[in-house]
């Protein structure tokens, strides 16, 4: 069985590699500022730690392709380009759209075997729209992206134009690490340390999940898909037992559900695999994996360049051949259809 | 579906030789119960509401609640809220779950506006009128020292005047806090608390500017689901700032954040203390195993798995049976009933004794009860 790599990461070397891509205006804008790049892409993967640093100038389709294409048939692009931090109404989602214009130009028109995810701007809704209906044009972009970190979450009615038009599309809604809203990323606020933000990172995912699993946006648009990318996931079982416990006193709340939460995220949300929160316990994470109810939850995925210490290792070596098949391939095929969208790089 | 209700007597029967419960709710009638223990010249202030704190904005969900208030129906007294009548306190817990200890923790002070003059005014009102209507009244009862925690020289100060009363066994925190609680502007309430032998009890409450990592949800089974956040930011943030290094003494109980989401933030953290060894220098030490040694945990509300074969692996992968305590959050909405929460047949008879009875007798220095 093949592999599907769910989140490879690129960005742009420099903000001059978007200029091709950019309308005259806002390049001389980004000229005129002195632009050197979203501060968010460094605060969320800094470039003093190496297990998260992402430079384009050492990400390139060469390396993609000895260390992930290697072994995947195929791979999902994830450009985190910070494009949630532009309160610009126009120059924001401006960038976005040079951004997804740069991923189709410089990395999916070179290997028919990677695919991307589109870049929009969940602060500018109509905007956000407009992109999916550009980038939907293209076969090749399977998923929406946006960040972690969001002001409210993501389940939230102002987004839901944005979900509706990926769900018309036939587009995922991928959720990735970090972000820069300029909200707190905390429910305390602002720590001391990344350290600290780090530990915390995995609550943003925890509040979308949460959100998405109630809001009633599922039982609208069933074809809707969300995937949560680079979250840790070991927290998912606690959150269940815990949102599960509060909608059985709390149901009459969001009539619309027409079962727990947790179905909801059974049926509508998927997690790629890296990195992984483990426990230290003998047996412990094959306990996690059995808490999931683990049958179409988890998608392969590298997080290419980043190095996380032997996640994805220790996870197969708890499944069986079955179970490891459909993390590895049939889920993420499923999800982003790939039977189509890959068919050709595959045969 | 039948649901049996077992009768009061079986029921106290089942919770033999006595359990202690960590966190009980008592509170005022109403506003004007805590006027004999408050300076007159506070009345103005206190009559026109300037006492609540945020006012009123603490991040509820507006409109959606779970009942017309926060209690359990059968725990409203003739008259005022639900916990501010001792005697149907005494008859529903104390008799009624044969409870040898309770440590009580009264809400009242995290709504209010956490510092400056009338603030400190009212939690010492509060702490007398916890002295006088409760502890005076029955040995079995216990409690928090009620304090402005966004000011902490008042809040030493409250924790100096009270804290050497071996009744009050832990100062009372509100887990939503301005800043972590890692804070140094916290350490001298720690300082004070250590002094005085008082564990440190982080309860739901307080105002921190948002609510959850992504600010204020929609419905209240999001944000009531989502204090878990708070707990674990609150953890991560204490663990970090080297307070634990600093008082060796500083116990911490978390309570009412649930329990499920403990696990996995420990193996969060401990990933992190290991990916980033070289940029927290100062953490000597595995963050699961300062947690484990410095934090005490109380079940309400257990966050149950949905199959039972889970609770057994929740328990094992917390590894901290020997802090995990009772409590029942009497007599609010979402109160666990310590004949039905983690039942003998589910744990065992000593693991039962140790959450029931044993683990508070150690964490609130009570000697044995039974």
């Amino acid at each position: 069985m093949p592999i599907f790599d769910c989140d490879v990461h690129c960005v742009p070397e420099s903000p001059a590699a978007l200029f091709p891509y950019l309308p005259e205006q806002w390049v001389e804008f980004m000229k005129n500022t002195g632009f050197k790049g979203p501060g968010a892409v460094g605060t969320t993967y800094p470039s003093w730690l190496s297990m998260l640093e992402t430079r384009g100038s050492e990400i390139t389709l060469e390396r993609v392709r000895a260390e992930v294409l290697s072994d995947a048939a195929g791979a999902l692009l994830n450009c985190y380009y910070g494009v949630e931090a532009f309160t610009h109404p126009y120059y924001g989602p401006a960038i976005a759209t040079a951004v997804n214009r740069w991923l189709a130009a410089e990395w999916l028109d070179r290997d028919p075997r990677l695919l991307g995810c589109a870049v929009v701007t969940p602060q500018h809704v109509p905007a956000a729209v407009e992109e999916i209906e550009r980038v939907a044009e293209d076969p090749r972009f399977v998923s929406i992206l946006v960040p972690a970190r969001a002001p409210v979450p993501y389940g939230t009615e102002r987004y839901w134009p944005i979900w509706e038009a990926a769900a018309d599309k036939g587009l995922a809604i991928g959720i990735t690490f970090g972000g820069a809203t300029g909200t707190p990323p905390t429910p305390v606020g602002w720590l001391s340390s990344y350290w600290e933000e780090y530990v915390a990172a995995t609550l943003a995912f925890q509040s979308h999940v949460a959100s998405f699993a109630v809001c009633g946006l599922f039982d609208r648009r069933p074809d809707l898909r969300v995937v949560i990318h680079e979250s840790g996931w070991t927290w998912l079982p606690g959150l269940c037992w815990r949102v599960d416990q509060e909608w059985r006193a709390l149901h009459r709340e969001v009539p619309w559900m027409d079962g727990a939460p947790s179905t909801y995220v059974r049926r509508y949300i998927r997690f790629t695999t890296q990195p992984i929160d483990r426990p230290a316990g003998r047996g412990q994470l094959r306990q996690v994996i059995d808490q999931l109810g683990m049958d179409r939850l988890l998608m392969y995925s590298s997080d290419f360049p980043h190095e996380y210490e032997a996640g994805n290792e220790a996870l197969f070596g708890e499944l069986s051949d079955e179970e490891a098949a459909r993390v590895r391939w049939e889920t993420a095929a499923e999800c982003y259809g790939l039977a189509d969208r890959l068919a050709a790089a595959v045969a | 579906l039948a649901i049996r209700i077992p009768e009061q007597q079986s029921r106290a029967a089942r919770t033999k030789p006595g359990i202690i419960d960590c966190d009980v709710h008592n509170g005022l009638a109403s506003p004007a119960a805590l006027k004999p223990y408050l300076a007159s010249r506070w009345y103005p202030y206190y009559d026109q509401g300037s006492h609540i704190g945020h006012k009123g904005q603490a991040g509820q969900v507006v409109g959606t609640r779970p009942a017309p208030h926060f209690y359990r129906k059968d725990a409203m007294p003739d008259e005022g809220v639900a916990g501010s009548d001792y005697g149907l306190l005494r008859e529903q817990l104390l008799e009624g779950l044969n409870v040898v200890k309770a440590v009580l923790s009264p809400l009242d002070s995290t709504a209010w506006v956490p510092y400056g003059d009338l603030g400190a005014a009212l939690v010492a009102a509060l702490n007398d009128w916890m002295i006088a209507e409760w502890l005076d009244r029955d040995d079995r009862l216990t409690g928090a020292v009620s304090i402005t925690v966004e000011d902490t020289a008042a809040a030493v100060a409250e924790i100096e005047r009270v804290g050497s009363d071996a009744r009050f066994v832990a100062v009372l925190i509100p887990i939503q806090t301005r800043e972590g609680l890692g804070h140094p502007k916290y350490w001298p309430i720690y300082d004070a608390a250590v002094a005085h032998d008082l564990r440190v009890i982080l309860h739901v409450g307080g105002m921190s500017g948002t609510h959850l990592a992504t600010g204020f949800p929609t419905y209240f089974v999001e944000q009531h689901s989502g204090y878990s956040q708070v707990y674990g930011t609150q953890v991560t943030s204490i663990v970090y700032s080297g307070a634990l290094d600093r008082y060796p003494g500083l116990d911490f109980v978390l309570e009412e954040g649930g329990v499920a989401w403990l696990p996995a933030t420990l193996w969060r953290l401990d990933r992190t203390w290991e990916a980033m060894a070289a940029h927290a220098p100062h953490l000597e030490r595995r963050p699961s195993e300062v947690v484990r040694e410095r934090f005490w945990l109380t079940t309400q509300p257990f966050d149950e798995p949905e199959e039972t074969r889970f609770v057994p692996q929740l328990l094992e992968q917390l590894g901290m049976n020997d802090r995990l305590m009772f409590s029942s959050d009497y007599p609010h909405w979402d109160f666990d009933d310590p004949a039905r929460v983690l039942p003998v047949s589910l744990i065992g008879k000593e693991l039962h004794e140790d959450i029931f009875r044993r683990n508070a007798e150690r964490c609130f220095s009570f000697g044995a009860t039974s």
